[in-house]
C-alpha cells in the first residue's frame, strides 16, 4: 500500500465489560501507519477512534474492564502478547501519546521542566543534569520561547498552545518511532491549531517520525494527513489517500460527514445537508451494516448482512458498503 | 392555550407599530436592539498579587442587532464575545454603556421591570447538559420559564411545552426524559425550545453548537434557520468557528481582546477580509479540500495576550505582521471603510 507499515493493526476487538455486558467499542479494525507517515483517523465521538488509540497502547485495565482479540504488530512483535512489563517499555520509548486537554495530563503541583526530566530518566539511565540540558533542547525543539525560564514554571502558568508544546514535549523525550496524537488541537483556538499543526507536520519531516492523527475535524486532515480511515460504531468504513478520499468518498458515512461541514466558499444560503439520526450507543448496534439506518442507500440485504471492508479495484480505496460499487460508478444503477 | 396565543398576537401587533413595515432586514430600519458603547470590567488581584487591577473582558462595544437578521460574533477564546452576549442580558452587570431595545435602556431598568423584557430576549448557552436540571424531566424544565412568567394554567403550559418539543424537531415522548438519556443534539434541541417557549424577538446563543459533533451540528443549524424564518427572531450568534457563522449569519463582528476590530455583512467579509487579525483568523481555519493549492497560512507568533496586561496602542500589534510604532501607541477607533464594513487599523 505505502512505504513499510510500523504498525499493522489486524482484526483489532476492544471489549468492556459493563453493567449492561459485554460492548465492543472496537470492532474488527485492520489498519496501518506507514513509515514517516501521518494517518488520520476521523468519526463522530462514539465511534472507536481514541478507543482504537488507547488500545495500541494498551491503555485499558485489564484485570477488570478490558480485553483484547486480534492483533498489534508493531516492529515485528504483537503489542497484545507482551507482558505488561515489556508493554511499559514500548510505551513513551517506542510509542508517544498525546491526548486533547494538555491540563489534565500535566501534574499542576510540578514544574514541566521536572516533569520532562522524569520522563527522560525513567527510560533512560542519564544524569540530572544531563536531563535538564535535554529538557530545555526539547522545549525549543517544540516552540517554546525562553525555554529555560518556561522550565521553571507550573502548567497553571503556561497557555492553552504552551502546555500543548510541553506534552509534545515529554512525548519526543524518547524519540519514539510512533506520535499517536488524540485530538491534539480540539481545545485550541484556530490560530493556536494552526501552529500546533505545523509542529507536528515539521517534526514529522525533521524526525521522521510516524503520527497516527485522531480528530474529527475534516479540514485538519486534508491539511496534515497523506492518509485516512473513516471509522463508524467501532468499525472502519473507508479508508485511502487523502486526495481519493476527499476527492470520491465512497462510503455515504463519509459522503454524509463531509457534506455536513460547513465551509468557507460555496454557497452558504444552502441548507446543509445533514445525516439523520445520530450514533447509537454501543449496546444498540444495529444488525447488518451499521449505518443502515442513516443511510439514504440502505435495502433490505444492508440491513440484514455486514458488508466487509474490501479493496474496490482500480483505486487504492478499502470500502465497507454493498453499494460502493454503484456510488462510485463502476456498475450501473439499477 | 388561547391566552397564550393573545399575548402573542399582542405583541406582534404593537411590534408593528413600533417597527416601519419595510424590509426588516434594510439598514434604514431603527435597529431592534442598539449595543453602545458596552463596558464589562472586572476587577482582579495583579500580577504581584498586592496591587489590584482591571480585566477589561469587554471594552467599549456598539453594534446595532436589526430585526429578523443574525448577528455572528466571532473571537478566540477570551475575547469578551460570551460575557458581551450575557451582559445585554445583565446575565452579569455592565460596567457602562447602554442597550437599547426598542426605545428602551436594558441597563436602566430595575430587576422588576428587567423581567417583562427578559420574556423578549432570552439565550441558548454552549453545553446544554450543564443548563439543564439533571432531576428534572425535560417537560417540566420547559415550563418552568412559562410558571415564572405567569403564563398559561397547567395544562396550558404543558401543551405547550408539548408542542414546542415538536417544534424543535423532537417526539412528545421526550416531555418525561431526563437530560442524561438524551444525546448532545437532543439536549440542545431542548435548551432551544426553552429560550423560544416564551415567544421571544432575540435569542442570544453563546457557542450553541460548539460542543456537537459536525453531523448533529449542521443538524442544528439547519434547524435554527428554519425556525428563525418560521417565528421572525432575530439571532445574536456567538461562536469561535467562523466556517459556522459564515452559515447562519448576515453580518459579522470580529472581536479581539474586548474590542470589535471588524464589522461587515457577511459576504463582504469573506470576499474582503480588512483587518489583519481577521486576515489571520481566515487562514488559520482548515479546509477539508487536499487538492486546493495549499494556501498560505499566516501562522501567527505567540498567544492571545493576557487581558489582565493588555498591549499599549492596538491590542493586535504584538503579533499583527504589519504593526508599526504609530499601532504600539495610539489605539484605532473602529471606522467604516467602505459603505457597511468598519475595521479598526491604522493601516486602512
Amino acid at each position: 500500500m505505502t512505504a513499510e507499515p510500523i504498525l499493522q493493526i489486524k482484526e483489532l476487538r476492544t471489549f468492556f465489560h459493563t453493567e449492561r455486558g459485554r460492548v465492543s467499542p472496537v470492532d474488527g479494525v485492520s489498519l496501518e501507519v506507514g513509515k514517516g507517515e501521518i494517518v488520520g483517523i476521523v468519526g463522530e465521538s462514539g465511534c472507536g477512534k481514541s478507543a482504537t488509540a488507547q488500545s495500541v497502547l494498551r491503555l485499558f485495565d485489564e484485570k477488570r474492564l478490558a480485553s483484547y482479540e486480534g492483533e498489534i504488530r508493531y516492529d515485528g512483535r504483537d503489542l497484545l502478547r507482551l507482558t505488561p512489563k515489556q508493554m511499559r517499555d514500548v510505551r513513551g520509548n517506542e510509542i508517544s501519546m498525546i491526548f486533547q486537554d494538555p491540563l489534565s495530563s500535566l501534574n499542576p503541583v510540578h514544574t514541566i521542566g521536572d516533569q520532562i526530566v522524569e520522563t527522560l530518566r525513567l527510560h533512560r539511565p542519564i544524569g540530572k543534569k544531563e536531563a535538564a540540558t535535554k529538557t530545555i533542547e526539547l522545549l525549543r525543539l517544540t516552540g517554546i520561547p525562553a525555554p529555560e525560564r518556561r522550565a521553571k514554571e507550573y502548567p497553571h502558568q503556561l497557555s492553552g498552545g504552551m502546555r500543548q508544546r510541553v506534552m509534545i514535549a515529554i512525548a519526543l523525550a524518547c524519540e519514539p518511532q510512533l506520535l499517536i496524537a488524540d485530538e491534539p488541537t480540539t481545545a485550541l483556538d484556530v490560530t493556536i491549531q494552526a501552529q500546533i499543526l505545523e509542529l507536528i507536520q515539521d517534526l514529522n519531516r525533521r524526525l521522521g517520525m510516524s503520527v497516527m492523527l485522531i480528530t474529527h475535524d475534516l479540514g485538519v486532515v486534508a491539511e496534515t494527513c497523506s492518509r485516512v480511515v473513516v471509522m463508524y460504531l467501532g468499525q472502519v468504513v473507508e479508508s485511502g489517500s487523502v486526495r481519493d478520499l476527499f476527492e470520491k468518498p465512497l462510503h455515504p458515512y463519509t459522503i454524509g460527514l463531509m457534506r455536513s461541514v460547513p465551509r468557507l466558499d460555496g454557497d452558504r444560503h444552502q441548507e446543509l445537508p445533514a445525516v439523520p439520526g445520530s450514533v447509537p450507543p454501543l449496546h444498540q448496534t444495529p444488525p447488518g451494516c451499521r449505518f443502515a439506518p442513516r443511510c439514504p442507500y440502505a435495502d433490505d440485504k444492508c440491513r440484514s448482512d455486514l458488508p466487509e471492508l474490501a479493496a474496490l479495484p482500480g483505486t487504492d480505496s478499502q470500502v465497507r458498503c454493498w453499494h460502493a460499487g454503484r456510488i462510485a460508478g463502476l456498475e450501473a444503477t439499477p | 392555550m388561547n391566552r397564550i396565543k393573545l399575548q402573542t398576537k399582542s405583541q406582534n401587533e404593537t411590534n408593528n407599530q413600533s417597527m416601519p413595515t419595510a424590509n426588516p432586514r434594510e439598514a434604514s430600519a431603527p435597529p431592534l436592539l442598539r449595543v453602545n458603547g458596552l463596558k464589562k470590567h472586572y476587577s482582579a488581584s495583579g500580577k504581584s498579587g498586592f496591587r489590584r487591577s482591571v480585566v477589561k473582558a469587554v471594552d467599549g462595544v456598539s453594534f446595532d442587532l436589526r430585526e429578523g437578521e443574525t448577528y455572528g460574533l466571532v473571537g478566540e477564546s477570551g475575547c469578551g464575545k460570551s460575557t458581551l452576549g450575557k451582559t445585554i442580558l445583565r446575565l452579569a452587570e455592565p460596567t457602562e454603556g447602554e442597550a437599547v431595545y426598542r426605545g428602551v435602556d436594558l441597563f436602566k431598568q430595575s430587576r422588576r421591570s428587567l423581567q417583562a423584557y427578559r420574556r423578549e430576549l432570552q439565550m441558548v448557552f454552549q453545553d446544554p447538559f450543564s443548563s439543564l436540571n439533571p432531576r428534572q424531566i425535560v417537560g417540566q424544565a420547559l415550563e418552568e420559564p412559562l410558571a415564572i412568567h405567569g403564563i398559561g394554567s397547567p395544562k396550558e403550559r404543558t401543551a405547550r411545552a408539548m408542542e414546542m418539543l415538536q417544534t424543535v424537531g423532537l417526539q412528545m415522548e421526550h416531555y418525561y426524559r431526563l437530560p442524561h438519556e438524551l444525546s448532545g443534539g437532543q439536549r440542545q434541541r431542548i435548551g432551544l425550545a426553552r429560550a423560544l417557549i416564551l415567544n421571544p424577538r432575540i435569542v442570544i446563543c453563546d457557542e450553541p453548537v460548539s460542543a456537537l459533533d459536525v453531523i448533529i451540528q449542521s443538524q442544528i443549524i439547519n434547524l435554527m434557520r428554519k425556525l428563525q424564518a418560521e417565528l421572525n427572531l432575530t439571532y445574536l450568534f456567538i461562536a469561535h468557528d467562523i466556517a459556522v457563522v459564515r452559515h447562519i449569519s448576515d453580518r459579522i463582528g470580529i472581536m479581539y481582546l474586548g474590542k470589535l476590530v471588524e464589522e461587515a455583512p457577511t459576504d463582504e467579509l469573506f470576499a474582503n477580509p480588512r483587518h489583519p487579525y481577521t486576515q489571520v483568523l481566515l487562514s488559520a481555519v482548515p479546509v477539508p479540500d487536499p487538492s486546493a493549492a495549499k494556501r498560505q497560512r499566516i501562522v501567527l507568533e505567540g498567544d492571545l495576550p493576557s487581558p489582565l496586561d493588555p498591549p499599549t496602542g492596538c491590542a493586535f500589534h504584538t503579533r499583527c505582521p504589519y504593526a508599526t510604532d504609530r499601532c504600539r501607541s495610539e489605539t484605532p477607533p473602529l471606522r467604516e471603510v467602505e459603505a457597511g464594513h468598519s475595521a479598526a487599523c491604522h493601516l486602512l
